[in-house]
């Protein structure tokens, strides 16, 4: 069965490898930290809340107190495929991509008692590119080219975390993060013209900054589960740390390197969520999330004033579950539905404006046999920004997928 | 339906919606939307910047000792840009007569006519059109020539290496008094003078020179030495193209023709380079005289990106001449060439350049701006890529480049004068760089 359930994983992947379009995000990623990669599953996505799974067959991540209850080893990844339509004042640009934010593994060291896990978890990206018509004079020539601008990388965490499940519905978890990551920002100026045959007269001028990140963050999380789990809520905290950055400012061609260290100093983050059984199968849930990035700081120069465009970072979502049966003969209806509302503010400004970003989702899954793991899929929609206060404006649509696996290895 | 066929229809299911949201979409092209929320710049972009101070110059006198004066292709008659020749031509007359030609045919009464043959490089016979002020057409004649021959007092010396003065003769034997514009001049001698010399059995040499009222003009011949043929206008098989008696017989058929045991230019007015870029500098091929320079970089801001850097020198179109001529810019270690003034070998030469770029078919009557694009060579200066300081060479497109595959920059005298540090503003040598800059790049290190 196991090789079967691998088998049947081939046509996603091989489709999620082969339709691999320009990966770009939204422009609002060329300013401050970047995105907040959603690194939710497709089962969270879809209902709106994941900090407090106490599944054993369907463990979450999110809150790693969740794999107290771990019986099987369990792989997790999930993918997303995303189309954004990207709108300025001037300016209208489609986008696909895909993306695959994380990858977790739990192992249950005393089942329903004690688990470790790790992974690699993106949580905060930024790919984004330009091209502008631009002029120059110099000497006696008019010269007419393009301004290329890209701003591409990543931070991730790498989590080493152990769960452990507590008398009286408690389950606790602590997790050392290590935090890795580059970014890379590039800007190309091409002078086309004048040109000698296919010779630019002027050679294109570049420059590439490159950051690389290194540091250790941690997380503190537990879950509540009183009486018979009707009602559970959980919370993490991870709290403040720095982040190591090492940066390169390179001038194409110039074998001079501008070679500077610093300390990114990343706000604490605190992390919430509940949910109640109402009747039958339906659940009702959400999560919550804050990080002040007021209290950012990092490198500061002429081009990087970010500190007065720092704002609060927080989320809602809140959703509703029609959980899993397995009632004979029932067909579809045996299987979970889920929607979601979310609502997003982004640690940082743009346009004088912060950033706010809604969106909706519904999802469902399915079961691998004998509940040896889950595929969950999540479709979304979401708007970022606002033309009229940010300038920019950003409808999302999102199918995330996520698989995963359970297996009995010892 | 079984659980299996229900999870493998979910699964071709999403696979589908996957394949219908991602594949064969594709993102827009990368446009203006988001430009303007860039962070990072480049602090500098095209600036402009001329460099004009030399600091080191030398004018390259370069031979080839494989092909010494006395064997060069080609022969000059004339005056042209403070430049002045005439030919030298040794006959031995002892090795005249033959099967063919025995000596009872070298009578007054058998010989019809006797005439002194050169053969003139296409080049020079032709009618040339030129265009100056863009669409004007200026039409340059051959040179006419008034041809004098005289009569050495002695053969010249053929081991002369370097330009000769011309040595004592006796009066003209031969004035052409109308001047001549032809390709192949045959100038007619007396026949009772060309057998007095037959019948000495010496070697006598001649002095040919460019008489009054000859157009001024630097013309080039064939020389016996000469193998490029296609500089020729088309000959027949057996011509000698080097200078050369005709003897028509008048009972023969065929021409007795008499090659040169040895033929030179004598150059013996020859305008020497400057060696302060201050008078001027000057480029010549045919007698090769290169050139070698090192600007002040000094103003430049260090680690500037060099978006274009080009040497441009003016020329002096009324004083340069010659055929269209590649030029080669080179990179050149200053400890190689010193102020003010460098003789060396080409062998020597090719070993102290580094080839930069080459500018083909440059006219020297019509090109005013010559520019080298030298961006790299600025480049790796800013870099600090050399141990030492290299500067700048301008010489023709020796063979040693493994380009030319046309006549070797000794076979054509050309000449191109270039303004000096003195000259006007515009006129100038300078070097010319764009440049960008980033500021943050010299906070470190390389």
């Amino acid at each position: 069965m196991m090789r079967l359930r691998w088998r049947m994983l081939l046509p996603m992947v091989q489709v999620v490898l082969v339709a691999i379009p320009a990966a770009a995000q939204t422009p609002f990623v060329m300013q401050n930290i970047g995105q907040r990669v959603e690194t939710d599953d497709a089962r969270m996505v879809a209902r709106g809340f994941g900090m407090t799974v106490t599944d054993s067959l369907h463990p979450g991540f999110k809150n790693l107190a969740s794999l107290s209850s771990l019986r099987h080893v369990a792989i997790a990844f999930t993918v997303y495929g995303e189309k954004t339509e990207n709108t300025s004042l001037d300016a209208d640009r489609e986008l696909y991509r895909t993306f695959t934010p994380e990858i977790r593994v739990g192992l249950p060291v005393i089942k329903n008692r004690l688990a470790l896990t790790a992974g690699f978890s993106v949580f905060r990206s930024s790919h984004y590119d330009t091209e502008k018509d631009a002029a120059w004079t110099v000497w006696d020539d008019e010269v007419t080219g393009v301004e290329q601008y890209s701003r591409e990388g990543s931070l991730f965490n790498v989590p080493l975390g152990v769960a452990l499940r507590l008398p009286l519905g408690f389950s606790v978890s602590g997790a050392t993060n290590i935090v890795g990551g580059t970014l890379t920002e590039a800007t190309a100026n091409w002078y086309f013209e004048p040109s000698s045959g296919r010779n630019f007269i002027y050679q294109p001028s570049s420059r590439k900054d490159e950051e690389r990140y290194s540091g250790t963050s941690y997380t503190l999380g537990g879950i509540w589960s009183p009486g018979k789990g009707r009602l559970r809520v959980g919370a993490s905290w991870s709290p403040a740390h720095d982040i190591d950055v090492e940066r390169t400012v390179e001038l194409q061609g110039v074998a001079q390197r501008g070679r500077t260290e610093y300390v990114m100093h990343m706000p604490e983050e605190y992390r919430a969520g509940a949910q109640l059984r109402l009747f039958g199968r339906w659940t009702v849930g959400g999560d919550a999330r804050y990080q002040d990035f007021r209290e950012f700081t990092g490198l500061v120069t002429s081009e990087r004033n970010w500190d007065s465009n720092m704002d609060q970072e927080y989320e809602y979502t809140v959703g509703l579950e029609r959980t899993r049966a397995n009632e004979r003969r029932r067909g579809w209806s045996n299987l979970p539905l889920r929607m979601s509302v979310a609502y997003r503010r982004w640690g940082y400004a743009i346009g004088g404006a912060p950033i706010d970003q809604r969106t909706m989702s519904v999802g469902t899954g399915f079961p691998f046999g004998h509940d040896l793991g889950q595929l969950d899929l999540a479709l979304s929609w979401g708007k970022i920004g606002e033309l009229a206060k940010n300038g920019y404006e950003s409808d999302v649509w999102r199918l995330t997928v996520s698989v995963i696996g359970l297996e009995k290895w010892w | 339906m079984t659980r299996t066929t229900v999870i493998l229809t979910a699964l071709m299911v999403c696979a589908l919606v996957f394949a219908g949201l991602l594949a064969g979409c594709t993102s827009d092209l990368p446009n203006e939307l988001g430009h303007d929320l860039g962070i990072i710049t480049m602090d500098t972009v095209l600036a402009p910047l001329s460099m004009e101070t030399i600091t080191q110059f030398s004018a390259l006198d370069v031979t080839d000792p494989e092909v010494p004066y006395g064997s060069l292709q080609t022969l000059y008659l004339g005056t042209q840009g403070g430049n002045t020749s005439s030919m030298l031509v040794n006959f031995d007359f002892g090795d005249v007569f033959s099967d063919e030609f025995p000596e009872e045919l070298f009578t007054s009464e058998n010989i019809q006519t006797v005439n002194f043959s050169l053969t003139m490089l296409d080049f020079y016979g032709n009618k040339r059109f030129t265009t100056s002020d863009g669409d004007t057409l200026e039409v340059i004649e051959p040179v006419g020539i008034h041809y004098w021959i005289s009569v050495l007092d002695a053969p010249f010396d053929t081991t002369s290496t370097a330009p000769v003065a011309i040595p004592p003769h006796g009066l003209a034997i031969f004035q052409d008094q109308e001047g001549n514009r032809g390709k192949e001049p045959l100038l007619p001698l007396d026949k009772n003078l060309f057998l007095q010399w037959v019948a000495s059995g010496e070697i006598i040499g001649f002095l040919i020179e460019a008489g009054p009222g000859s157009d001024p003009g630097l013309v080039g011949y064939a020389a016996r030495e000469l193998t490029f043929y296609s500089q020729l206008e088309a000959i027949g098989a057996g011509t000698v193209v080097a200078p050369d008696f005709v003897v028509n017989f008048v009972s023969e058929e065929v021409n007795y023709q008499m090659p040169p045991m040895a033929d030179i230019s004598t150059f013996h007015e020859l305008r020497t380079a400057p060696t302060d870029p201050v008078d001027g500098m000057m480029f010549r091929t045919g007698l090769r005289s290169y050139l070698a320079l090192l600007f002040d970089l000094s103003d430049l801001p260090a680690n500037s990106y060099i978006n274009r850097a080009a040497l441009r020198v003016m020329s002096e179109p009324d004083s340069s001449f010659g055929t269209l001529t590649t030029l080669q810019i080179s990179e050149m270690d200053s400890l190689d060439f010193t102020n003010p003034a460098t003789s060396m070998t080409v062998d020597e030469l090719d070993r102290a350049l580094e080839p930069t770029a080459t500018l083909s078919s440059v006219d020297p009557y019509q090109v005013e701006i010559i520019e080298f694009n030298v961006t790299d060579y600025v480049q790796r200066r800013i870099n600090n890529v050399y141990t030492g300081r290299r500067g700048l060479a301008i010489t023709a497109d020796e063979a040693f480049f493994g380009a030319n595959f046309g006549v070797p920059p000794d076979f054509y005298f050309n000449v191109f004068r270039l303004f000096g540090t003195n000259a006007p503003d515009s006129l100038l040598p300078q070097l010319r760089i764009t440049y960008s800059l980033v500021d943050e790049v010299n906070g470190g290190t390389p």
